[in-house]
């Protein structure tokens, strides 16, 4: 045991680091979980609708993709859990990925397991330690979830079953985590390599999901879901959890036995020793240091445009048996013209996650800022105004490309489901027509930072995230809506494009950009 | 920009951070053509003032000159003139630190290409690691060459050589005295005091926002206090009665003493009447000074 001694203290330590944020992990789930349930429950009041949920959902390729096939959708109980699994597995997979790798392989990065380990701590006593942590916040999750699906009046045996069979999920991904901290030298890498596992599993549960395959059991998730929490109700499912877990803890214990600290499988490569003439412009350097943050935002945006896309034919159908639903997309959304606002709906809705790519790639400003790298940048020829404004134009143009594709391969992904190649260019004036309100969250957010160097534009953000999807459903009045950007668009293809809203919304951006360059002129560089 | 023999020129500078007053009616001259060492406790406002003359932080008053310019509102231009070394070298994790040296030298305005490839081998650095894998001293490394591999008129280095060791110390030592060969100027500030006695024609003091003292290293030798150890055959005579003599220590017929330099005469005459037998006497080190400036030796108050 000696390997494993001062394993205590270490849990200590990362329980007093992780005070806030494995709380809001956990908690944030279980709230999801409580609302969704709620919601099922208050919807799906009468058998009518439980059975056509479960007409509908069964074999719905969407649903099959992001929650693979669920048992008992002629339940209550699994109709909640099929609206949960999706975000509550993503979710707990994610935390448990981030605390095991931070707790691993980034300190030993960063030098800090050098120092713990110099005391009477045992080899594989940091790696314990965060498997411990990640594996109480999963149980945790799980028991959670449990009762909050009880809480609102699910049964509790399945309900239960549901929790077990996430936490579960949750120590199979913490022990795929620590693996990849064992392979890689680098926290960035073992964060890689780990959400690929997670990536490739989920999607191969979708797609054996699609060919109701038994290809499902080579994925954790499919084995979480085997556990069918409303179905059968397979406690010794969860045995496989456990086993695929443990499998994962032996070949950590077996790597971390024999590697140097700080060593690992792969040993990151060697890069060019010279700057290539593009790194050296200014809108060069910006993209270098931001092309994986456009390509990741890219991929994920992409694949949700495919997703609503292979959902459109669907529409009418859906939202005939449901006017309650069709409303949310607007008023007079029926019939013939029900497609165009849905179209409509779906390019505000994704034009709203894309302003999220653009606030987070304008604040790259306050990133380069606070770590001190921004100092280097300014003390050389390039003033102030060119290096942000090289950051904008990047930001800018990433923002338009990726809108464009994002409609592109919406309407594609339609046009091939209905087979008319006409639908290719349905989204894309309903997404172009939202660039002017998304220019004035990111504008809002360069302006906050301009001035204060905090990254408070988030709010502007969350604050029209919150109108768009919620302003409906919440009955919001419209001098509270007209607060976001979002309103001001036309909901084209439904409407038509009116000039004067979308040319006060760039004015807008415009004097707000304005104000930002103001205050960068005027106020201190952060340094540290 | 006109012609000046004075590269850095701070008068009655002022920089607050709130209720903290970094600079405290801070001055600071610096002529061109100087190695200018720049000494000063942790916190006491080193950086600020470079910060400041970078442009990157706007002081609240007094006045700020760097070659000949303002260095607030004409900053990148100013640049193009000058390379800075941070103390503490931030980098690009993604960026190799062969790519970080053209990127910054490109950015100022162009690089020697015959004096980067020289130092990268003379600093044994490996151009082709990302900066993520760099250790303190390599990251430093890099931001040296990227700032030596320049042909700027000044060069503002913030504490350059804290991670290096010995060997790429005398390496660096090398590089300034070829740096003032072509008449370039260097404010140094350092805590490596064996480094600033090597290098540094004249020294500034900063401590809590102002400058103590500034001078050259043999005036300040020469208004500080000389230590003298003596011997004699007589009894010792009370040497504290003499103006300008601190803290004498007998044993026996031994004494050990500071004395101020225009006191010196005096003291040694009284020793001489008591049969001088041996005599040492010593200017104060670097080390002495700075800490005589730091104060807060006990015994001592500060001059």
């Amino acid at each position: 045991m000696k390997h494993y001694t001062g394993t205590g203290h270490l849990v200590r330590l990362i329980l007093r680091r992780d005070r806030l944020i494995l709380p809001a992990w956990i908690l944030g789930n279980a709230t999801m979980a409580l609302f969704s349930a709620n919601a099922v429950i208050d919807f799906y009041s009468d058998d009518r609708q439980i059975a056509l949920y479960s007409r509908m959902m069964g074999d719905n390729i969407t649903n099959l993709i992001m929650a693979g096939r669920e048992a008992g959708l002629d339940t209550i109980g699994g109709i909640a859990v099929n609206e949960v699994s999706f975000m509550a597995g993503i979710l707990i997979s994610l935390m448990v990925l981030f605390t095991v790798v931070r707790h691993t392989r980034s300190d030993e990065e960063a030098g800090r397991t050098e120092l713990v380990r110099s005391t009477v701590v045992g080899r594989h006593a940091p790696v314990l330690a965060a498997l411990t942590v990640a594996i109480l916040a999963s149980v945790m999750t799980g028991a959670l979830i449990a009762g909050a699906f009880i809480v609102a009046g699910v049964e509790a045996g399945g309900s239960l079953a549901f929790g077990a069979s996430l936490a579960g999920l949750g120590v199979v991904f913490a022990s795929s985590a620590a693996v990849a901290a064992q392979v890689s030298v680098t926290g960035r890498g073992a964060l890689g390599i780990g959400g690929a596992v997670i990536a490739i599993t989920f999607a191969i549960r979708g797609i054996a999901a699609i060919r109701d395959s038994p290809a499902v059991w080579l994925s954790p998730f499919g084995w979480a879901q085997a556990v069918e929490s409303f179905g059968e109700r397979r406690w010794w499912v969860l045995l496989v959890l456990v086993t695929g877990a443990a499998l994962g803890f032996l070949l950590t214990a077996a790597l971390g036995s024999r590697r140097d600290v700080g060593g690992g499988l792969l040993e990151p490569k060697l890069g060019r020793p010279r700057a290539s003439g593009l790194l050296s412009t200014d809108t060069g350097f910006v993209w270098r240091t931001q092309r994986g943050l456009i390509f990741g935002w890219g991929a994920l945006l992409l694949l949700l445009a495919a997703l609503y896309g292979s959902i459109v034919t669907q529409v009418p159908e859906m939202l005939e048996q449901n006017p309650e639903a069709a409303a949310m997309f607007g008023d007079g959304a029926a019939g013939e013209a029900l497609i165009d606002f849905f179209v409509a709906y779906i390019s505000r809705f994704q034009a709203s996650l894309l302003a999220a790519f653009t606030v987070m790639s304008v604040l790259r400003l306050r990133t380069e800022e606070q770590s001190g790298r921004a100092e280097a940048h300014l003390a050389t020829a390039v003033p102030r105004w060119r290096w942000a404004s090289a950051n904008l134009l990047v930001s800018g143009l990433a923002t338009v490309v990726l809108l464009t594709l994002v409609a592109l391969t919406f309407g594609g992904v339609y046009a091939l489901m209905d087979g008319n190649s006409n639908h290719l260019w349905l989204g894309l004036s309903g997404a172009l027509v939202q660039l002017p309100a998304i220019a004035v969250v990111a504008s809002g957010a360069f302006a906050i930072w301009g001035w204060t160097s905090t990254a408070w534009g988030w709010l502007v953000f969350a604050c029209a995230l919150v109108q768009t999807m919620l302003s409906d459903l919440l009955r919001f009045p419209d001098w509270l809506s007209a607060l976001s950007p979002f309103w001001h668009t036309p909901a084209v293809p439904a409407e038509s494009a009116e000039a004067w809203p979308l040319v006060i919304l760039s004015l807008v951006a415009a004097a707000l950009l304005a104000l930002g360059f103001l205050g960068l002129r005027r106020r201190d560089i952060v340094t540290t | 920009m006109a012609m000046t023999n004075t590269a850095i020129e701070l008068v009655d500078v002022v920089k607050t951070f709130g209720p903290v007053r970094a600079l405290d009616r801070f001055n600071l001259h610096v002529e061109t053509g100087e190695v200018h060492g720049f000494l000063g406790p942790n916190g006491a406002g080193k950086s600020t003032a470079i910060r400041v003359l970078l442009g990157l932080l706007r002081h609240d008053s007094g006045t700020a000159r760097l070659l000949g310019g303002d260095p607030w509102a004409h900053a990148a231009e100013l640049h193009r003139r000058i390379a800075y070394v941070p103390g503490d070298v931030m980098l690009w994790p993604g960026l190799t630190g062969g790519e970080i040296i053209d990127l910054l030298g490109r950015m100022r305005g162009g690089l020697n290409e015959t004096r980067r490839a020289e130092l990268i081998e003379r600093f044994e650095l490996d151009p082709r690691k990302k900066a993520r894998t760099y250790s303190k001293g390599n990251r430093q490394k890099v931001a040296l060459v990227a700032a030596l591999s320049s042909d700027a008129e000044l060069f503002l280095l913030d504490e350059p050589t804290s991670g290096l060791d010995p060997l790429m110390e005398a390496t660096f030592q090398e590089c300034v005295h070829e740096m003032t060969s072509r008449g370039a100027t260097v404010l140094l500030s350092s805590h490596i005091l064996a480094e600033v006695e090597a290098l540094c024609d004249r020294v500034s003091i900063i401590r809590e926002g102002h400058n103590v003292q500034t001078g050259s290293l043999t005036e300040m030798r020469e208004l500080s206090r000389t230590t003298v150890t003596a011997k004699t055959s007589g009894p010792i005579p009370d040497l504290s009665q003499i103006p300008g003599v601190h803290a004498p220590e007998v044993h026996d017929h031994r004494v050990t003493f500071d004395v101020d330099a225009e006191h010196l005469h005096a003291a040694i005459a009284a020793l001489s009447a008591a049969g001088l037998t041996s005599l040492s006497a010593h200017p104060p080190t670097l080390e002495e000074l700075f800490m005589r400036q730091y104060g807060e030796i006990p015994g001592q108050e500060s001059a």
